[in-house]
């Protein structure tokens, strides 16, 4: 009976430790699973910041011939927080915000938000709040007078 | 039960043995891994970097263009310009204009590269652009090719160098040849500097100065603030505005501002007539074009420029010189001799007897000639604004014979011709008579 009873210990003890041993190992694989996900969304999410920054800088406004930042800019100098841009005569004026809005929804829909840091101000365009960022990517952008200024361009839920 | 702890021991050892392999391949493999990883993160980053630099430094030789080309506008197309006219068609060559334009181009843009910087754990470091070319045919210039912009940049000759900070990992360093180019369109510079190359080619405001040149006639001295000929040069300067105005489309407004105007009477009976150089040392512009480099040089507002003229200050002179004496003539009054005759009745011996008489009259007057296009604007410090293009034309002529007079001769009381009497400028004629008193 004893040694019955022993065997069966050995072999809970044995059963006991396997399931640890496997609860063990599908916790490590879970949490490597969550790592590399976290890692992935990041840079899934980073990378399209760098995109939407990129277009930014590299895209022009078809009838102004303007980079977007560009605009941004122009428009911050010119008439600070109501973002109209006048180029002249023969061009006119464009609004900004209507430029930068559909711009970001395509990618982020309405869960983004611009900072424009001027060396006297910052002007915000976006609704996200601060304390809802994920993801930002910043860049720094030269001004006309010669100053520079920084663009952070943040996504969040 | 001896016989069963064996495979459980050993079934125990597997297990210890396969955690701890666990263990071991998580610290050593799973740590060389994860470095790997960052490794390859921090590249990333590197080449992110670099990305965003280019972009930076693409939008900074669009924005140190337009600083260049504003700059140089206010200046008469290049910084150390001289006068578009001076007493004769005098135009900026395109040559002078497209170097300093690049000079000055290349310089800010290479003051925008070493701000560039970036939060992460990297060191930047961007070579400074050694070339920068405006491609720039001065054949297409004159055919308006470049009335609109539609010209590039480049700027080459550069290097960027990012390496990480991270004291973990092996230093990691990309480097990247840099050449940028940059299409600048919506920007008459080219134009501005097109109409007024063929309005200076013209000049309509030399001949005028030179036609008006009587006006100096009355000046009390050989150097003085325009009186008389204040009108006569603004006059001049108005027909030149109009002339000008008439050659720009409807976005171009053109003024123009007075910035010295001397005038003076020369030394008498000079030769030959005509309108010749006269050199005012109160109102003179530098004729010759250069392109001067301030190395620091920043934004200065619509007033100012780099014009030199000397002088005084616009509007007008308010002081007045006596550089050289005055050259006036005093005019013999009619001299009348009484004499007594045979008959014992009084007589008079009328000298009647002229001579021409000349003097230099001198008229120097320089303006500056703005022209602001209101079609495209282009970035300034304070939001795009239209592009301004301020030449300076200058005129400054002497004409020996322009002041023309006949006065009375002084006649000495012995002379029975009026060749004897003494001549102004020429001999003189007319006769002596002998009339009762």
């Amino acid at each position: 009976m004893k040694a019955q009873s022993e065997e069966f210990f050995y072999l809970a003890s044995i059963v006991i430790s396997t399931i640890l041993l496997i609860f063990f190992l599908s916790y490590q694989q879970s949490s490597r699973e969550k790592e590399i996900m976290k890692t992935l969304q990041e840079r899934v999410y980073g990378e399209e910041l760098e995109n939407v920054g990129n277009m930014l800088y590299n895209s022009k406004l078809p009838h102004f011939e303007k980079y977007y930042i560009q605009a941004i800019v122009d428009g911050a100098l010119q008439y600070g927080k109501y973002s109209y841009v006048y180029y002249g005569r023969a061009l006119n004026a464009t609004n900004v915000t209507q430029i930068i809005e559909p711009f970001l929804d395509q990618s982020f829909k309405g869960k983004w938000r611009i900072e424009l840091v001027l060396p006297k101000e910052t002007i915000i365009y976006g609704e996200l709040k601060k304390e809802k960022i994920l993801y930002s990517w910043e860049n720094l952008i030269p001004l006309p007078g010669g100053d520079i200024g920084k663009i952070i361009i943040s996504i969040g839920g | 039960m001896k016989s069963q702890i064996i495979p459980i021991s050993f079934l125990l050892l597997s297990v210890s043995l396969i955690i701890v392999g666990f263990v071991f391949y998580n610290v050593f493999y799973g740590k060389k891994y994860e470095e790997k990883i960052s490794e390859i993160k921090i590249l990333d980053a590197t080449r992110n970097v670099i990305e965003n630099a280019k972009s930076y430094l693409k939008l900074s030789l669009v924005y140190s263009s337009s600083r260049a080309m504003r700059e140089q506008a206010m200046s008469g197309g290049s910084i150390g310009a001289g006068a578009w006219i001076c007493s004769r068609p005098n135009p900026l060559p395109v040559s002078i204009s497209k170097r300093c334009l690049e000079n000055y181009t290349q310089y800010y843009l290479n003051m925008y590269a070493g701000e560039f910087n970036t939060t992460l754990p990297l060191s930047v470091y961007i070579k400074n652009f050694s070339s920068l070319i405006y491609q720039i045919e001065e054949y297409s210039v004159f055919k308006g090719l470049y009335d609109e912009g539609n010209f590039t940049i480049l700027a080459k000759d550069s290097i960027i160098s990012a390496i990480s900070k991270d004291i973990k990992i092996k230093d990691i360093r990309v480097s990247e040849n840099l050449n940028i180019s940059e299409l600048i369109t919506k920007n008459r510079f080219w134009y501005m500097f097109r109409i007024f190359t063929e309005w200076a080619s013209e000049d309509p405001f030399s001949p005028c100065i030179c036609s008006v040149l009587g006006c100096a006639c009355p000046s009390q001295s050989g150097d003085e603030s325009c009186s008389s000929c204040l009108s006569y040069a603004d006059m001049c300067a108005k027909y030149a505005l109009k002339n000008l105005q008439n050659r720009f489309d409807e976005y171009v407004v053109c003024k123009v501002e007075n910035v010295c105007c001397m005038q003076g009477r020369g030394p008498p009976c000079l030769e030959p007539p005509g309108c010749i150089g006269w050199s005012s040392k109160r109102c003179s512009a530098r004729c010759e074009h250069s392109c001067i480099f301030y190395e620091n040089l920043y934004y200065f507002s619509e007033k100012e420029s780099f014009y030199q003229v000397s002088g005084c200050e616009s509007p007008y002179c308010t002081t007045t010189t006596t550089l050289s004496p005055p050259t006036t003539t005093t005019i013999p009054p009619i001299t009348t001799i009484p004499t007594t005759t045979i008959t014992e009745q009084k007589e008079c011996i009328v000298y009647d007897c002229y001579s021409y008489y000349w003097h230099e009259a001198r008229l120097s007057a320089a303006y500056i000639f703005t022209c602001t296009d209101y079609k495209y604007y282009i970035s300034s410090p304070k939001g795009p604004a239209p592009l301004t293009f301020s030449v300076i034309a200058y005129a400054s002529f002497r004409d020996p014979q322009r002041c023309k007079a006949i006065v009375k001769c002084n006649c000495p009381s012995t002379a029975t011709k009026c060749e004897e009497c003494i001549p102004a400028c020429t001999p003189c004629f007319g006769e002596i008579k002998t009339v009762p008193c």
